[in-house]
């Protein structure tokens, strides 16, 4: 193809590209807010997280995104776990999540809109979509970090990864750590970072057992963070 | 007080004597003396044939010092409030043999009852770590020790009051983790022997430096695209996201590492099938846990072992599988 376009955005980061038949950007597939996390407990004088289950209509494991954002006022820490027919969102605090789920482009309903800009590739299949709402990154972040826009509305990544697992001399047990998104209060700032999720680490009757419980990696997990209105 | 079992196994064939081959009580040299405590008792008895005795249980040392012709059930002796390291070697004799075992006087115990010490995950950078103490007792001197419960000490509770917060200034190095062991002794100034015990022990693991990649910036012109309802649907402002690749498959029994070639460079990437359950029979079930690195096309899965137990051998490997969504940001050029 010698004719086409390609859009970049303020500071030359590649939107969108005709040319590119894989350059296919996520797109909106559903939205909405799930139910209460009732079920926060706390075991050894740590909190294990409680979790709340979405199902998705037309959810494709392996190719859709989920990203979270909590309601409410508190500083809150969650992470996602992904399924076959949705996701569970785990998290430190009773309540609730705002998500979206965003799909390729070329997966969503052919646009139905008479006017704006539909974006095409050499073989006919939609690369850009003027009804969904863009999985409209504001920040990457690999390992510990954080993303701070004021006034934005962000959400993260559904991505989880445990960090480490420790053990403790009996009566003490040991702890769960893993990647963790923190708001605050706001919204408009998120953090990354591991931190513990369970009090149910391994319990060791003396200190050679200690080790084989015990596992901890420093590789660095990526997580990305976007703005999108309430659903 | 604490209630100790010995028993002498007797073989009059031999003849031979074992002491307490089911115990580890009693101290083969006077130097390595087993510490008993005022109040403690000892259980003696004997397994197999013939008559053994056990003599020269020494004055002030044992509340009776009379010798016991030991039998199939237990006789007891109880530990007198003697001088502290004072060494007492009780003989086994049976048919001409004897066997010497050595016992130290103790002094009174220190508290090991301290609350729970929880782990702890600093940022990055961070050459100290702070932990509370709460619940001590100023007759113990409590002290945090690295590599073994009887290694360096690191930092020391204050004498006069040790709860509180603690220093220590000692820190696992940058994406590592350390094991801490916070011991107890009472020192003979405060009626103790001032011997080593273990309380408990916590770990600190330093957090790598992260990174962070921003937004798409601003500008005066490109595009900017609105829905129906008006809410932006793409900004200049924005990065987007591309799909990059879905890549299952196996790690064999003996692969630690697995590069895999993208069908495009990806940034992320989201394990979509992480373990849902990480210790099974007291093991970490570190064999299936995946990390991953990214560089371009190029996608790199990971695992710390092949096995669950770190005394596993390898030929134990176990395989196991990787489901990932890789996704691309592309970033300013």
């Amino acid at each position: 193809m010698t004719y086409g376009m390609k859009i970049y955005s303020g500071n030359g980061a590649l939107q969108l590209d005709s040319n590119d038949p894989t350059h296919v950007i996520y797109q909106k597939h559903a939205s909405g807010t799930s139910s209460a996390i009732t079920n926060v407990g706390q075991t050894n004088d740590t909190l294990d997280y409680g979790y709340t289950a979405i199902n998705v209509s037309g959810f494709t494991f392996g190719e859709d995104l989920i990203f979270i954002q909590p309601t409410g006022s508190a500083a809150v820490k969650a992470y996602v776990r992904p399924g076959s027919s949705g996701f569970s969102i785990f998290s430190n605090v009773n309540t609730s999540f705002r998500y979206y789920v965003f799909k390729k482009a070329s997966s969503l309903p052919t646009p139905t809109t008479d006017y704006g800009l539909i974006l095409y590739d050499d073989a006919g299949n939609v690369t850009f979509n003027p009804d969904k709402t863009a999985a409209r990154v504001k920040g990457r972040i690999t390992g510990t970090g954080g993303i701070s826009l004021s006034g934005k509305s962000l959400y993260a990544l559904g991505t989880f990864k445990f960090s480490a697992v420790t053990a403790a001399l009996a009566p003490r047990r040991g702890r769960i750590f893993a990647w963790v998104h923190t708001w605050n209060s706001a919204r408009d700032q998120v953090t990354f970072s591991s931190g513990k999720v369970s009090g149910q680490g391994y319990q060791a009757t003396n200190e050679e057992t200690m080790d084989d419980a015990f596992y901890f990696d420093n590789s660095l997990t990526s997580t990305l963070i976007i703005e999108a209105p309430d659903p | 007080m604490t209630t100790y079992n010995v028993t002498v196994w007797v073989d009059s064939e031999g003849p031979s004597i074992t002491w307490g081959t089911n115990t580890t009580i009693g101290g083969t040299t006077s130097g390595a003396a087993y510490e008993l405590s005022p109040g403690d008792v000892v259980n003696f008895k004997q397994v197999g044939f013939g008559t053994t005795v056990i003599s020269s249980f020494k004055s002030g040392f044992w509340t009776n010092t009379s010798d016991i012709t030991l039998t199939s059930s237990d006789q007891s002796k109880t530990v007198s409030s003697g001088t502290l390291f004072d060494i007492d070697g009780l003989t086994a004799s049976f048919d001409g043999i004897s066997v010497t075992r050595y016992f130290k006087m103790g002094g009174a115990l220190p508290d090991l009852t301290i609350d729970d010490i929880e782990d702890i995950l600093l940022p990055n950078g961070s050459t100290s770590h702070d932990i509370t103490i709460a619940n001590a007792t100023n007759t113990t001197t409590y002290e945090i020790r690295i590599s073994s419960s009887t290694g360096t000490v690191v930092a020391t509770a204050s004498s006069s009051s040790p709860n509180g917060t603690l220093t220590v200034n000692n820190a696992p190095a940058a994406g590592n983790s350390k094991t801490y062991f916070v011991t107890g002794r009472r020192s003979v100034a405060n009626g103790g022997s001032d011997t080593i015990s273990l309380i408990t022990a916590y770990g600190v693991t330093q957090e790598s430096p992260g990174s962070s990649v921003g937004d798409g910036g601003s500008s005066t012109y490109g595009l900017q695209v609105l829905d129906a309802d008006g809410d932006i649907v793409l900004d200049v402002s924005d990065r987007v996201i591309v799909f990059a690749d879905h890549v299952t498959g196996t790690l064999s029994t003996t692969e630690l590492t697995k590069t895999i070639t993208l069908d495009r460079q990806g940034t992320t990437v989201i394990d979509m099938a992480p373990p849902n359950v990480v210790i099974i029979g007291g093991v970490a079930q570190r064999q299936h846990i995946l990390f991953t690195s990214i560089s371009g096309t190029t996608l790199t899965i990971q695992r710390t072992s092949t096995t669950g137990s770190l005394y596993d051998i390898p030929a134990n490997g176990e395989t196991t599988s990787y489901n990932f969504l890789i996704v691309y940001d592309p970033e300013a050029v």
